[in-house]
């Protein structure tokens, strides 16, 4: 099992099982929390090993046996304290700006060409396409229940399953604009690196440039009642041409 | 019990809690003594808190064999002689007698009161207890497990095997997982086959 830990088969759009990293990602954001990610992880480490040895030093070298005599009237040193105080606030500076890089930069969305609008409900999301109207100045809008355990096609996934997905083209930046009808829920998706709280009365956004073709699977991501674990999220990414073959579909059907 | 040991502690704040972890004697008068702040302390003890330097040694038979004496001591007597030895140590450490200089430092750093020696054995009963009650809990888990609802029908190694031929027809994971070029894990399989019923 380690073995296929390390093998890499589990920086996993769709969870997998034992997935302890990632799942691919298919959008820029994705792609910058995961180096930001990497790049704290490496700090990490540094401290991990160097707080470890610090440890194991003191243990050592201050057991009754080596050193019998207890300073207990020995409760300052200037030197010691500026620099276990300095070098945290520096490594803390060096973590913060790369974040705040990255946290505004996804904060931004840049000049959309599509709007998704998705709404929570106990417990389902529903979606509306504002853009898009037909003569009757309808818009799409549909709603996406989970499939039930018992209506799954063999090979499909329990509990991520939706009746109808989200579609939207790939290559092109899109809008999700995010509310609730009823309590607070979340609309995330890990590959697509989204994950916005979803407030009544209130309207949320983000960015989503999807840049491969796929299926991409999200749940609510804020406990919003006792099926909260049966709302998912499925995002499905086209090209734009099979986009638009859907969308008159929609308009028309 | 705890809660009274550790409020006793927290006024003293030189000795630990422990008389909830282990039956030492509350050693109550000479740490008190230890302690610069001043404290409610048993009024027969008090003016001698006062005293100024002596320059008097203490003699050695006071002081003989202590380390043996020393816990069965009363506290009050305990009290006394920490005195008498913190007076002494405000004069020059030089005119301390040997005696007095071992005597105070065994009094101050020795192996009692919290600084005891743990009994003999007590660390492997610490581990075979809790040994025990993991064995308890693992049991109990077990014995809840057994009420459980059976799997649901997606853990099974034919569905799984479906799932990677749909995941790789949606195109899942095509960077590191199921739908990359070379890829050689078992995707989404880690069940065993469904039991034929
Ligand atoms: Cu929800």
């Amino acid at each position: 099992m380690l073995l296929d830990i390390l093998k890499g088969h589990l920086l996993l759009d769709a969870p997998t099982p034992w997935g302890l990293f990632f799942q691919d990602s298919a959008s820029p954001q994705m792609e910058g929390i995961e180096e930001l990610h990497n790049n704290i992880m490496f700090y990490l480490a540094v401290i991990l090993f160097t707080v470890t040895w610090m440890m194991i030093t003191i243990i050592r070298n201050f057991v009754a046996t080596k050193s019998p005599i207890a300073h207990k009237y020995l409760n300052h040193g200037t030197l010691i304290e500026l620099i276990w105080t300095i070098t945290p606030a520096f490594i803390l500076i060096l973590i913060a700006f790369p974040s705040f890089k990255l946290l505004y930069l996804m904060d931004e969305v840049m000049d959309p060409s599509l709007v998704v609008y998705a709404e929570g409900h106990q417990w389902y999301w529903s979606y509306q396409y504002p853009d898009f109207t037909n003569e009757e100045n309808e818009f799409i809008e549909f709603d996406s229940y989970i499939v039930p355990e018992s209506d799954l096609e063999d090979g499909q996934f329990r509990m991520l399953e939706v009746d109808n997905r989200v579609i939207i083209p790939e290559l092109t930046h899109t809008r999700f604009v995010i509310s609730a009808a009823d309590v607070i829920h979340s609309y995330a998706c890990p590959s697509l690196g989204i994950k916005a709280d979803a407030y009544p009365g209130r309207l949320n956004q983000a960015s989503v440039y999807v840049n491969r073709p796929g299926t991409f699977f999200g749940q609510c991501s804020e406990i919003c009642g006792i099926l909260h674990s049966s709302m998912p999220i499925a995002i499905q990414s086209v090209s734009i041409k099979d986009f638009l073959l859907w969308l008159r579909d929609q308009m028309e059907g | 019990m705890f809660l009274q040991s550790v409020s006793r502690a927290a006024a003293r704040s030189s000795a630990m809690p422990t008389t909830a972890i282990r039956s030492y004697r509350t050693v109550s008068g000479p740490m008190a003594c230890l302690n610069a702040r001043p404290q409610p302390v048993k009024k027969s003890i008090a003016p001698q808190q006062t005293r100024a330097s002596s320059e008097h040694a203490i003699s050695n038979p006071t002081l003989a064999g202590i380390e043996k004496r020393w816990e069965a001591m009363p506290p009050q007597e305990q009290a006394d002689l920490w005195m008498q030895l913190r007076d002494r140590m405000k004069v020059d450490w030089h005119q301390m007698t040997l005696q007095e200089k071992k005597a105070a430092y065994w009094i101050a750093f020795g192996p009692h009161g919290p600084r005891a020696q743990a009994p003999k054995g007590e660390g492997l009963r610490i581990a075979v207890k809790v040994a025990q009650l993991t064995a308890v809990s693992v049991a109990l888990f077990y014995v809840i497990h057994l009420f459980a609802k059976p799997q649901p029908k997606t853990m099974s190694k034919e569905w799984q095997e479906a799932s990677n031929e749909y995941a790789k027809a949606e195109k899942i994971n095509p960077i590191y997982g199921i739908s990359a070029e070379g890829y050689e894990g078992k995707g989404f399989v880690q069940s065993p086959p469904a039991e034929k019923s």
